[in-house]
């Protein structure tokens, strides 16, 4: 109890693991962008499976277990998983931010990465002639158009505001499992 | 009505199970909706872009358009709800120490670690049947792992 009531700042633990969140799944995530927007168009190309290993699926999860882990470890407290709750959730919104900054930073550094990356995905789909003419037409005026969409401020800030919702969310569940884990009193 | 049951920290639960019910509907993608989609256009993916690698090999369809998370990530979500609803009933059937549930969330995270490299080092080869059936383990685990926080079983012997 008298754990809790001095409350140290949980803060720079959050900021830490939101930034390591933020980088990790950015560079992974240019990476792919890369690969596709560096590769000729062909259905394989969005057959990603070469180069998605899958151990970059749920790097994002981890953001509430690294900062409740280290509130805890740096405090050497205990707190409830309300707590580990609220920690995680913090954590997912920042990531998201930060993630979403970094990206229109790099879109500075490379102005043309995301149309080179359309143009290889709409190229890709046109090859397909699994899909009738006329869904295929209707289907890429709607991909170019959400292409359009995604990089006016208005489709960036919707972007991140959706990675911040479902991010802060799933690190509000890694962040009770972090409490739970690291910072509970033994049962 | 006594069901021998203490419901805690019932704000927190209220907020997990509605919030996890509607990652289960974002992640089963545009496809729900009858609204054939590819990856990158439409908001469900872009939700989960962060969490998944979305290969389409790896993921299963829903009205012949592909899910926004892989068949792994659609296990752990959905499997993870499910926990969720039943959470007040396996504390009901059984208490459980916390050491036993976080052996089993650490069993079923090395589960899914041996089948990831078994299959990129081509010992075998695992189909998105049986990554949904790890998957599923691990959202399980977790959910149950934090079951005892939110409900308690009564001593009804007094």
């Amino acid at each position: 109890m008298e754990n809790e009531e001095m409350k140290p700042n949980y803060w720079p633990s959050v900021i830490q693991a939101a930034i390591i969140v933020a980088v990790v799944t950015t560079v992974v995530g240019l990476g792919l962008v890369y690969y596709v927007a560096g590769s000729e168009p062909s259905m394989g190309v969005m057959m990603i499976s070469g180069l998605t290993i899958p151990i970059t699926c749920l790097i994002g999860l981890i953001g509430g277990i690294l900062a409740t882990r280290s509130y805890a470890k740096a405090f050497d407290i205990t707190f409830p998983i309300g707590t580990g709750a609220q920690i995680g959730l913090f954590t997912g919104i920042i990531a998201a931010v930060v993630g979403g900054i970094i990206g229109q930073i790099w879109n500075l550094v490379d102005p043309t990465l995301m149309e080179r990356f359309a143009d290889t995905m709409i190229g890709a789909f046109e090859m397909n002639d699994q899909i009738p003419e006329s869904q295929k037409d209707e289907i890429i005026t709607s991909m170019e158009e959400s292409f359009e969409d995604q990089s006016s401020m208005g489709g960036v800030l919707k972007g991140i505001a959706i990675n911040a919702g479902v991010l802060g969310f799933v690190n509000l569940l890694s962040g009770m499992i972090g409490a739970k884990i690291f910072a509970s009193e033994e049962e | 009505m006594n069901l021998g049951l203490e419901f805690q920290n019932r704000a927190l639960y209220a907020i997990v199970f509605v919030g996890s019910f509607f990652l289960v509907i974002i992640a089963l993608g545009p496809g729900l909706f009858g609204n054939p989609s590819l990856p990158y256009v439409s908001f469900q993916f872009e939700a989960f872009h962060f969490l998944c690698h979305q290969d389409p090999l790896r993921s299963f369809a829903l009205n012949n358009s592909q899910m926004a998370v892989c068949a792994r990530c659609i296990g752990i979500y959905s499997a993870f709800f499910t926990g969720v609803i039943l959470m007040p009933f396996l504390v009901l059937i059984k208490k459980v120490k916390f050491r036993y549930y976080f052996r089993f969330l650490i069993g079923t995270i090395i589960l899914n670690f041996i089948d990831v490299l078994g299959n990129q080092f081509e010992f075998w080869t695992n189909t998105n049947e049986s990554r949904f059936l790890l998957g599923s383990l691990f959202g399980l685990s977790s959910a149950i792992l934090l079951s005892n926080e939110f409900f308690k079983k009564l001593n009804t012997e007094d």
